[in-house]
Formats: structure tokens, sequence, C-alpha cells
């Protein structure tokens, strides 16, 4: 009876993550639907574009037509739409996103030269938003009355409101030319990512801490807290091992948006810190019409989006029994 | 310790002195708990009985100091087994919360982490007390479900809250209470939330392990009628005071105050095996207004689909006479809630027909027909939710009139000034807004609005379960005066056998979905057949109190018996 059971819910955790793997694989896929479509119907020729820069400057060569079919050939330029579009998918499925037409590489090999970097930055931005954001609401959640409690409150929505590129510039202005503690630009070790991972962290942080503190409050204001108190258990404890779970879980919807917010503010705070990374290689590429780069670093985006959200799904059961429950199922059967 | 030399026959366990509680939001205060004097002897069951808002719930909150941050509690003296609990601080009360007082929460749906297992929740407490760890706690909890009565304990203790009934969970926090072996045990309306038969065995168990641990109880409750079955003493409280206390005997034989009458007179009667009930006029068979006959329903959601649905309803027949009450009972689960939607035409039987005046209410093609629900309305449970807090009442009653377009503003108003006469509510009631009002007003509100398309049937969904037993004594009252007035039938949903006495003509008794059995109120109560009726009908608490509740009302009925 009591292996069957268990038999059952593997069976229905199967099916939870083959259906959540199913939505990931359909984001993707949309993604680079509806970026094929905008990029298509965007008014401008590509071929030219390329053409022009080809020859360097002084645009006084004109391309042949032989020169023009050629290159439009290459890239399958000249093919009916649909056919176009069937033979990328085709070509992305395998794992190929084409040839960036700026720079002759081929887009997986600069998206894979770029990627590290943001990575970089994106990871320690994220550990250090967690850090603080956690922090801020435990601290303010614990205190149950005073000012620091109404003080550390007003913090998460002003520095929502503040502009990334500010607080960057901020920072640049202060720690970097002033202090002359940490170099101002480019990608020099770990000393030149803190600023840029701390400019995208702050925001990031705030909107951790607001959430987190909403719930830290909501959970501790639930009856069974009382109970634990009732019990005899500390309240240090109490906070920690029942009323930091139960808000954790609201909290942790909030995070798998945050990358998706974090890696949109990359193209921001790279261009400020001139670091190299996909923020900048997406500006660059929009900048000049590098239509198979612009639409790789779509996908790339909707892929780190739908792999970040379903991680945060598969960790739901972990920290949620109810939702282990239901997995599969329903909702109200239980 | 000197714990034994101090629990002399002298000493209560537990005494307070001049007790007040003050309650703080922004500049308000609300003071919950006025000079209370209050005392517990060793192994003792005391029970505070008192209605919403007398501070019963309150007092017992500011003995172990968890009362919410910003009240403010002062006392002449609060002891407890020698200690002077009023000097402690928050970390020497976390030594007698758990411990020495175990503590039994009001509703055990919301009083476990829903995110940690039952195991753990009570290891918890022993562990927090230093008294065990690891296997041993673990094995110490297994044992204390096992005693609360949870069946496989060893499966129980891996299990989250809500994957286990409610009754089930009130349970599990008894074992909480009693893990670390207290001398007291508070417990705050441990049963307000169950059902009638598991309320009774919660409370068994209670019973049972306290009497033999000899530990004390501070039992608080709404329910005269618990407090006479299970107290040694009753204290009635009412606006934060004590109104009288004594023995569980005297107070409900010989009640000395007329708050502690109106309260008692306010039970409605309990049903008597074998005797007559209390109005006994026999019914005559009427005309049937409305039948339903052999209503199904099955809900095919989420994973019960492939093994066929819950039947909720489960071939239901019966006929609902014109101007009679016919009571629909059960307990939760019971598909009694659902057989009144699907009379009201909120639900969809998946088969089965429904007809008023001989004729289906529902058209060939499946449809209802669309006067349907002028003929029929509904009153829910609880009028808090079921009213929007921010409309003004006049709008709540006129919202059917204005939506059906019966009449023009000024015939609309006038309307709604005689339901609210009709309903008894204040005229001066009618402009303001809901969240403003009372439980007891906003059901009459409730009512109002459903007599305002002057309907022939109500269909009431445990209409008075939310309410004090003096408010829902008047309600009842209110319900009875409409029905004669406008020759309305009802259809009376509730788990609770002794409205049912009061109000009823004919019963059907449900459980699991089936009709278990039905006939007039005087062969169901007073005879009943089936063997969970019978059941139903032992657990109505009260029964110690039967003999007085029949001389009140034999008085008030006949002016010539001595009071």
């Amino acid at each position: 009876m009591i292996i069957l059971v268990i038999q059952v819910s593997w069976y229905r955790m199967a099916f939870y993550i083959l259906r959540r793997l199913l939505n990931a694989v359909l984001v993707i896929w949309a993604a680079f639907t509806i970026s094929f479509l905008l990029l298509y119907l965007l008014p401008s020729d590509p071929v030219s574009l390329m053409l022009s820069s080809d020859t360097g400057g002084g645009g006084s060569a004109v391309a042949t037509s032989e020169q023009y079919a050629m290159l439009a050939s290459r890239y399958g330029l000249d093919r009916p739409p649909l056919e176009q579009y069937g033979y990328l998918l085709a070509k992305a499925a395998a794992g190929d996103l084409g040839m960036s037409m700026q720079s002759g590489k081929t887009v997986i090999t600069q998206i894979g030269e770029a990627l590290p970097e943001t990575l970089k930055l994106a990871a320690l931005s994220l550990a250090i938003a967690l850090v603080i954001g956690s922090t801020l609401a435990l601290v303010a959640s614990y205190r149950q009355d005073g000012y620091l409690r109404a003080i550390l409150l007003a913090l998460p929505p002003i520095s929502m409101a503040v502009p990334t590129f500010w607080i960057g510039l901020v920072l640049l202005q202060i720690f970097a030319f002033e202090l002359r503690l940490v170099p101002s630009l480019g990608n020099r070790g770990f000393s030149s990512l803190i600023m840029p991972a701390l400019t995208l962290a702050i925001p990031a942080a705030a909107t951790i801490a607001q959430t987190l503190s909403k719930g830290l409050d909501d959970a501790a204001s639930q009856p069974f807290v009382r109970m634990l108190r009732a019990k005899g258990v500390p309240r240090r404890t109490i906070y920690l091992r029942h009323i930091l779970h139960n808000a954790s879980i609201p909290a942790l919807t909030v995070v798998g948006l945050l990358v998706g917010n974090i890696f949109a503010g990359a193209v921001v705070t790279e261009t400020v810190f001139s670091r190299v990374g996909i923020g900048r290689l997406l500006q660059n590429a929009v900048d000049v019409q590098d239509i198979p780069l612009v639409q790789g670093l779509v996908v790339l985006t909707a892929a780190a989006y739908a792999i970040v959200n379903l991680l945060v799904d598969l960790i739901y059961p972990l920290i949620d029994p109810r939702i282990r429950r239901g997995v599969g199922a329903g909702g109200d059967a239980a | 310790m000197a714990t034994e030399l101090l629990e002399t026959a002298t000493t209560p366990l537990l005494e307070i002195t001049g007790l007040n509680v003050i309650y703080r939001s922004g500049t308000k205060t609300f003071q919950a708990v006025r000079n209370l004097d209050l005392s517990v002897r060793g192994g003792e069951f005391v029970a505070i009985v008192g209605q919403s808002g007398s501070g019963k719930s309150t007092t017992a909150h500011s003995i172990i100091d968890i009362l919410p941050h910003g009240t403010s509690r002062n006392a002449t003296a609060l002891r407890f087994n020698g200690h002077d609990l009023l000097g402690y601080s928050e970390r020497e009360m976390q030594k007698i919360r758990g411990k020495a007082i175990g503590f039994v929460p009001q509703d055990p749906t919301v009083s476990l982490d829903p995110v940690k297992t039952i195991g753990s929740q009570i290891v918890e407490a022993l562990v927090a007390h230093g008294l065990a760890t690891g296997t041993v706690a673990a094995d110490r909890a297994l044992s204390l479900l096992d005693e609360v009565g949870i069946d496989r304990p060893q499966q129980r203790f891996a299990q989250y809250p809500h994957e286990i009934s409610g009754g089930m969970r009130q349970r599990v926090l008894i074992a909480i209470a009693l893990s670390c072996g207290p001398s007291l045990i508070i417990a705050d309306e441990p049963t307000s939330g169950l059902d009638v038969t598991v309320q009774r065995k919660v409370l068994d168990r209670i019973e049972k392990l306290t009497r033999e641990r000899q530990t004390a109880v501070l039992f608080i409750t709404h329910d005269l009628g618990i407090a006479a079955d299970r107290a040694d003493r009753i204290v009635v409280m009412n606006e934060g005071r004590i109104v009288e206390q004594g023995s569980a005997l005297d107070i409900t034989r010989r009640p000395q105050e007329n708050y502690t009458r109106a309260l008692l007179a306010d039970i409605p009667p309990r049903p008597r095996i074998g005797a007559a009930t209390s109005s006994g006029t026999l019914v005559e068979a009427e005309k049937p207004l409305m039948e339903a006959k052999a209503l199904h329903k099955q809900f095919t959601s989420g994973w019960f689909r492939r093994s066929g649905g819950i039947k909720a309803v489960d071939d239901v027949s019966f006929v609902l006479e014109k101007g009679r009450t016919l009571a629909l009972v059960g307990e939760s689960g019971s598909g009694k809630t659902t057989t009144a939607r699907i009379l009201a035409g909120l639900t969809r039987p998946t088969s089965g027909e429904i007809l008023l005046d001989g004729k289906s209410v529902r058209t060939p093609s499946g449809r209802l027909k669309p006067d349907y629900h002028r003929d029929i309305q509904f009153v829910y449970q609880n009028p808090f939710s079921s009213l929007d807090p921010r409309w003004k009442i006049e709008d709540i009653i006129r919202d059917p009139l204005k939506v059906n377009r019966i009449g023009d503003a000024a015939s609309q108003r006038q309307r709604v000034a005689e339901l609210a006469e009709a309903v008894s509510l204040p005229s001066n009631l009618l402009q303001r807004r809901a969240a403003e009002l009372s439980g007891g007003q906003l059901q009459r509100v409730a009512i109002a609005r459903a007599l305002s398309l002057r309907p022939r049937i109500l269909v009431l969904d445990e209409p008075t379960s939310a309410l004090d037993v003096t408010v829902q004594a008047r309600i009842l009252s209110l319900l009875q005066d409409v029905q004669r007035e406008y020759g309305l039938s009802y259809l009376f949903v509730t788990h609770d056998l002794a409205v049912v006495n009061a109000i009823a003509d004919r019963i059907v008794v449900m459980k699991s979905g089936k009709v278990v059995e039905s006939g007039t109120k005087q062969d169901v109560l007073g005879n009943p057949q089936a063997a969970y009726t019978q059941e139903l009908v032992a657990a109505i608490p009260g029964k110690k109190l039967q003999p007085t509740i029949t001389a009140t009302h034999a008085a008030t009925a006949d002016p010539l018996l001595p009071a």
C-alpha cells in the first residue's frame, strides 16, 4: 500500500518535470519565432549594410549585383520567408544559430566568448542581491517596532525607483574616480567586477527585500506562530526554522523573475562600465542590425529565463510539501 | 524543586488576581479583560464560558503571555505553581510555555506549520525543553500520537498537516500540549471548528488523558453545554468581566445571575431519544411544493478523474412542503451543501430532477428556467464573507431588485424599508456599510436580501453556525416569524441537531452523499433508526443541561408552573 503511494507520486513527479520541460521548450521556440518575425519585418537591408562595411568607410566602391546576390544567398535571404524560417529553425534546433553578419564568426562562437563574463556578473550580482535583500528583510521583520524597522522598510522602494545607469554612474564617481579603490572600466579580474555587480544587485536586492519582508510579516502573523510560542520554542528558532521557510515560497518566484531583470540590466551596466559581455554584444548587434546575432541573443535570453524558472519550479516541491502533493494534479482535489 | 510542597490542597495551581488586558491599535485602545480573579487547582477541570468578545481567549493567552505585540497586561498577582509569572522575562516564560503549561489552540487547521511534518512539530517541543533528542524524541512522539488516538502513527509521523483531517490535526496539537507532561493545559475552544461526532471524540480524549495524569485543564468555550458536560467548575464571562463562577452543577441548575440564565435559555433544547420533542405538533401531509428526485452529483476534477470521481451526492430524493422546514443534516463531506446548491440552481446535478409545483425547473435543453431564482433564494453560512464589506446595507438589500429591474428607485427604497422591518433591522443601519455591523445584524441583512424577490423557498446553509448562541436564538426565532408571515418553505442545511430540533418539521440525514434516514422530526430525533443518526444525537453536547433547559422552557411556556 505504502509502496504504491510512493510509486504514484514518483509517476506524478516525472509527469510534473516533463510538463515544465515542455513549457521551457515552448518559451524558447516562441522567442525564436517572434524574433524572426520582428527582424524579418524590420525595414532594413542587412546585405547592403554588410557590403558597405566590407568595403570599409570610403563608400565609393558600389558593390556589384553579383556580390549582392552571392551574399544574400549565403545567408539565405533570397528565399521566401517561410522557407527561411523553416531552414533557420531546423538549424537552430540542431544547435547552429548561423553566422554573424558583421564579424564572420558563428553566432555560437561570439556568444561563447561573451557569455562567461556576463554569467560571472549575473551570478555575483544575484548573490549580492540575495545576501543584502534577505538580511534587510530578516532584520526589519525581526524587529517588531521602532525606527530601524521603518527605515529598513523604506529602503527597497527608494532603491527600486532609481534607474540602474544612475546607480552605476554614482558608484563610478565615488569608488573609481574619487576614492580610486577599484578600476573604472573593462574586464580586469574580480576587482573590476565588483562595481557593475553592485549596480545590478541594488534594485534586485530591493525587490527581494520587499517580497521577503512582506512574506515574513505574513507568515509571522499566522496562527501557527502563536502555537509555536505556546510550545516554548525560542523566537529566533521560530523565525529561522518556520517563518523564513514559509516566507521563502513567494520570494522564490520573485528570484526567478529577477534573473531575467539582471540579464536585461546587463545591457545598460556593461555599456556604462565598458565591459565585454552579452549585454554589450546585444547592443552592438542591434546597432549594426546583425540579424543572426540579435536573434541568437534573444533565444539565449529566453533560454536563460526558461531554465531559471524551470529550476524554480523544481525547487518549489522541495520547500513546499503542499505542492509536492498537488504535483501533476488539478489543484483542489486534495 | 519544591513543586510537591506547593501542590497542597490550600494553594491553587494557578492563581490570577486583578488581571487587566488592554489591546491597542493605532491610537484606539480596547480593554478586553477587566479586573479578573481566577484560580485553578491541581487536577481540576475549569471551563471559562462566554460569547465572542467576552475576553475568555484573551484571559487564556495572557496567562502564558502570548498576546499580540503591543498589548498591555497587568495584574496584582499571576502565580503558577509557585512561580511569579508577572516578573518573568521572555526567556523564563519560554521554559514555562509548553513544559509546565500546555496549550491547545482554537483552529487546528491553521495552528500547525504547513511546511513541517507532524512528527517534527511534536519532537520540536521535546527538544525546545531539553527533554529528549534524536530517536528518543521520535519514539516519544510516536507513542504520543498513539495515545491521542491517531492510527498508523509511523506513517502519520512523516505526513504534513494538509494530508490529515481537522480532527486529526487537533489530536496532534493535543499530543504537543501533553508532550512535556505539563501540570496545566489551557484549551482555547479546541473543538469549535469540528464536526459534532469528532468534537465528542476529541473532548473525550482530552478528558481521559488529563484525568489520568492529574493534569489541570483551563477550558475556554462558547458552548455552555460542553462546559456542563465536562467541567468541575464553570466561570461565566461577559464583556471582560466574570459574571459568576461556581461548580458546574450550581451554574447550570441554580444560576444566580440574569446573564447566565439568559445564556442557558438561549441554548436550543437537546432532543431526547424515546421522548416526544418539545414542539410536538404533528406535521400533516401537505401538497409538495418542491421535489428532489434521485439527485446525483459526481465531481471529476484532478486526480480523481481516472478512478471515476467522488460521488458528492448519491441518489438523494426528498419532498419539501409548502410553509414547512426540511432540515438537511450531516457532517462535513456528507454532501448536504452540494445538495442544497443543486436545489438552488447553483450547481448542476450529474443526473436527477427537481420539480417545482410538479414541473421540472429545467427546460428540455437542460437550462434553468429564467425566473427560477425568484422562487428560490440562498442564505449563506458566514455573513462576514457573503456580503461585500464596503457596500451600504440599503444597496445590498436593494441589489436583487435592481438586477431584476423591479420597480423604480422610489418603490425599491420603499421595499428595502419594509424588508428591514420584517427582519427587525433598525432603519438607521441602512446607511451603514456592511463592515460596521455585527454578525447577527449581517445575517438579518442576508435574510432581507434573500426575501427581496418574494421567493417561495429559502435555502439556508448553516445560517447560524458562525453566530453566538444568543444571536443564534434570535435569528432562529426571526426565521420562524418570517416563515409564518410569508408562508415560506425552508431547506435548512446544518450539522447541529439541537438547531434542527428547534426549527425543523422534517429531517433528511446524509452521510457520504447518501440519505441514511429521513422522516418527521419526531420520528428521526425521538426514535432514530440508523446507527449514524443515533451517534449524531448522542454527540450533541449538553447532556447534563437537559433538566434545566426543559424546566426553563416549560416555565416560559406555562406561566402557572413555578419558575
